[in-house]
């Protein structure tokens, strides 16, 4: 018997230990790559008291490739710089370029800042920006197409020349693209895999752990420009929103972006917490769908006259993101404040509506014309959270005024396919990153024919307008154009612009004078934030 | 019983086979062109503006024109030569990313399996001999309401009671050591445990009123005794086939523990690759958590066959 007990406590020892083999192989793989960084940290935080940031946000750090991950190595790191830099306003102002001029349509000449260095000491001068573009557009030839960019020659020690293929009026704007940061070229090993980011920025890199998707930069203490005020930012990456307010509720983590709307009062209403929104330069709007009744601009109007904005900027998303009455956060340059948009008004919506013949006929409360009624779908996704529910409010506001909705959620990739097959969709409701290039006209193209095709729209008075633009060389005077163009968009109302774009942020009580960015795409700190 | 492994073995490679052709073309059944959703994850933001020409230069980059077929066995060739490929947003060989997460992975699941068994089974017993009583009534109960609980969700309330109001661990990451894998090694324990503790109490069940235990008893030994010298032989089968597939279910479990508790697994990265469509490295996870589970379920056959070698050598039950 004993035998038996003993072949069976032999058995139970040989998977144990079959499996906790398997565990300590890999367990002491994992060990150097973790804990050594880690430890290093905390201790170094403690010693020397050092000004550190933790920041936690939602997006997945997978590389440190300053092109392919522009945003994290320039605007989240600042461990980049770019030629072209912009205002509050997102106007452009110098640079690691100190001025730029276009000597004819396809030629432009920068001048590079002198006295600069990268973080490994060697000297930005022309042929290392030439070296760094050019990778970028080996890297992302999008960029180059994107921009007309056909060649990038040194003429100087400190002068570069940009040729274009065709004229492209803003290519200052495209330069200033985080993909485009400038780093030297030790940044790549001779394979071409990334080594360490070497920019000239305020920041320089100091670990990614890449398991984890934790990365930290330090203080370049021979900056060119203005120190920043803290020592250390430590990116972490944490998916779950609510685990991210909690992280920050915790204090395990100093600022958390984006938690979910829901939670911002109570958050806001603890002690050592304070919740900030801002309305980013990206924006809800929705396309209509030309093959339907909204071919129709009476239709179109009456629907952007009968969604009550301020209601769903207050309810559904919490107050974060502001009701949009155009295409640009009027805290853009080139955004026209004159545009007043459409006010709730749901009286005008069903004037409108009667007007080319839509009634409630049948009296089942919904309206029809020659015994169709008026019902379609919304089609959206739910990856930007604030969509769906926005969706659903909007179905709300249509009910009131006899319209049928119904709310279609799906993974942004199957919207495409959904609006080639169906025949019932009516808005497309999505977000776009309006001012991804400070541009006057980039996202306006957006609005062309040649892009709307999708949604069946062919508008040859406003592809004129915004070829015109385009190719208008005077910065001004562009704008006006810009402004003009955005007006007719909105009277046209092919798209109907629903909410900016809000970013909330939530600070530890240690943390004061953040200024907003509204060039962040995801967030950006400003490098004279406080830190107690 | 090398036969018997042999034979396993051989089945295992022929599931991997099929479990690759399902993962690559279900995945290419989902909706959204490839270099789209690949340039929404690299260069671009979800709804950004991507023209024509941004895609075509995606997929020109990874050839992702060619017909499936042959994509699929370009990749099968590779990885035969133990080649998994690249991943498109991580532009890293698979193969790569795999050693690194993996082992994160298997400590949390390893711990969490053995501390669930080592939990769960003697409750399973103690929940059979006092069947009925105070202490069965009250760890059924618990065990029902802990297998009703999504794992997330319990997972957030671990968090905000033990971390933000007591904060006594860490809320996510893995920067605290020990303290750091406490919490979502109780969620992916919470999650198994109750099945095994069942599986258990009724195999105890079954083999209390077997005749030899009264047998036994008769002999003058106590329930204890009686259980260990006769019962455990005969009660743990079904009890390991069990614990085997609970393996396979931490494994796929671990997927949406570690996006809660952003353990740093391979959980993550399958997340990632669905998300973004990256078909090598969605292979690469689905492959591993599918070796997984086969490989717990040949030990659970080879421990089975140890303690009953009827099973291998397929005869009935002898008289």
């Amino acid at each position: 018997m004993k035998k038996k007990a003993i072949s069976l406590f032999l058995a139970l020892t040989l998977v144990l230990s079959l499996t906790a083999c398997s565990n300590s192989d890999n367990g002491t793989a994992e060990e150097p790559v973790a804990t050594k960084t880690e430890t290093q940290n905390s201790e170094e935080a403690e010693e020397e008291g050092l000004k550190e940031i933790i920041i936690s946000e939602q997006w997945t750090i997978d590389s440190v490739d300053p092109v392919s991950q522009g945003k994290v190595m320039n605007q989240k790191c600042r461990v980049t710089e770019l030629l072209v830099e912009t205002d509050e306003r997102m106007n452009l102002i110098p640079g690691l370029a100190s001025s730029w001029e276009n000597t004819d349509e396809n030629t432009w000449i920068f001048k590079i800042q002198e006295g600069i260095q990268f973080h490994d000491g060697t000297a930005l001068n022309a042929e290392a920006v030439k070296w760094s573009l050019d990778n970028a557009f080996e890297i992302s030839p999008s960029l180059v197409k994107r921009s007309n960019i056909e060649s990038v020659e040194a003429t100087g020690d400190y002068e570069i020349t940009i040729k274009t293929t065709q004229p492209n009026a803003e290519l200052p704007a495209y330069l200033h693209d985080a993909s485009l940061g400038i780093v030297a070229a030790s940044t790549y090993d001779a394979d071409g895999n990334v080594t360490t980011p070497i920019g000239t920025g305020p920041f320089r890199f100091e670990s990614f752990d890449e398991a984890k998707g934790e990365l930290s930069v330090v203080k370049n203490e021979e900056y060119w420009g203005t120190l920043p005020t803290y020592n250390r930012l430590v990116i972490r990456m944490i998916t779950d929103e609510s685990v991210r307010a909690m992280s920050v509720e915790s204090g395990e983590v100093d600022i958390a972006v984006d938690v979910p709307f829901s939670e911002m009062e109570a958050l806001d209403s603890k002690d050592d917490l304070r919740v900030e929104c801002y309305d980013t330069n990206r924006i809800y709007y929705g396309y209509f769908n030309a093959a339907s009744m909204f071919s129709d601009k009476n239709v179109r109007q009456a629907i952007c006259y009968a969604i009550d904005r301020d209601t769903i900027s207050k309810e559904v998303l919490y107050g974060c993101g502001t009701p949009a009455s155009g295409p640009f956060n009027s805290s853009i340059a080139w955004s026209n404040p004159e545009i007043e948009g459409y006010k709730y008004n749901p009286d005008k919506a069903l004037e409108l509506l009667k007007e080319v013949g839509w009634e409630d006929t049948d009296g089942d409360g919904i309206l029809d014309k020659d015994g169709k009624s008026f019902s379609f779908d919304i089609l959206t996704f739910s990856s930007r959270p604030g969509l769906p529910v926005m969706a659903q409010a909007m179905q709300a506001m249509l009910s009131e005024i006899g319209i049928q909705v119904e709310v279609k959620v799906m993974d942004n990739n199957a919207i495409n396919e959904e609006m080639e097959k169906s025949d019932t969709w009516g808005i497309n409701l999505t977000t776009a990153a309006a001012g991804l290039v400070p541009s006057s006209v980039y996202f306006l193209n957006s609005f062309s024919s040649a892009n709307t095709e999708v949604y069946g729209y062919s508008n040859l008075e406003l592809d004129e307008m915004l070829a015109a633009c385009a190719a208008e060389y005077d910065q001004d005077k562009r704008y006006e154009m810009s402004k003009e163009i955005q007006a007719y968009i909105v009277d046209e109302a092919e798209e109907i612009f629903v909410c900016n774009y809000g970013v909330n942020y939530v600070f530890h009580e240690n943390i004061t004078n953040f200024k907003f960015n509204v060039e962040a795409r995801d967030w950006m700190l400003n490098t004279d934030i406080e830190i107690d | 019983m090398i036969k018997y492994i042999g034979k396993r073995v051989l089945s295992a490679a022929g599931v991997l086979l099929v479990v690759s052709m399902l993962t690559f073309f279900v995945m290419q059944m989902t909706p959204g062109d490839t270099a789209y959703v690949m340039l929404t994850h690299t260069f671009f933001g979800t709804g950004d503006l991507i023209t024509q020409e941004d895609l075509d230069i995606a997929t020109e980059m990874y050839d992702l024109d060619r017909p499936l077929t042959v994509q699929y066995g370009e990749w099968m060739l590779g990885a035969l030569k133990g080649d998994l490929g690249t991943s498109y947003i991580y532009k890293k060989p698979v193969m790569d990313l795999l050693k690194l997460k993996l082992p994160y992975t298997c400590i949390l699941g390893f711990l969490a399996f053995f501390l669930g068994l080592l939990l769960a089974v003697p409750l399973g017993i103690l929940t059979a001999v006092y069947r009925n009583r105070f202490l069965d009534q009250a760890i059924r109960i618990g065990s029902v309401l802990a297998s009703s609980v999504p794992g997330f969700w319990l997972g957030l309330i671990l968090i905000m009671f033990f971390s933000v109001k007591l904060k006594w661990l860490p809320v996510s990451g893995m920067n605290e050591g020990l303290k750091s894998i406490v919490l979502p090694c109780v969620t992916l324990m919470l999650g198994m445990m109750p099945v095994m503790i069942r599986v258990t109490r009724s195999s105890v069940l079954d083999v209390m009123g077997q005749d030899y235990m009264l047998f036994a008893k008769a002999k003058g030994q106590s329930l204890f005794q009686a259980l260990l010298h006769h019962g455990v032989r005969n009660l743990l089968p079904p009890v390991i086939t069990m614990a085997s597939l609970q393996m396979g279910n931490i494994l796929g479990g671990s997927v949406v523990i570690e996006t809660v508790f952003m353990w740093p697994g391979i959980g993550n990265l399958l997340y990632n690759s669905i998300m973004a469509k990256d078909t090598n490295m969605l292979q690469g996870c689905v492959l591993t958590i599918a070796l997984g589970y086969i490989l717990s379920m040949i030990c659970a056959d080879i421990l089975n066959a140890a303690l009953n070698p009827k099973t291998y050598r397929g005869g009935g039950r002898m008289a």
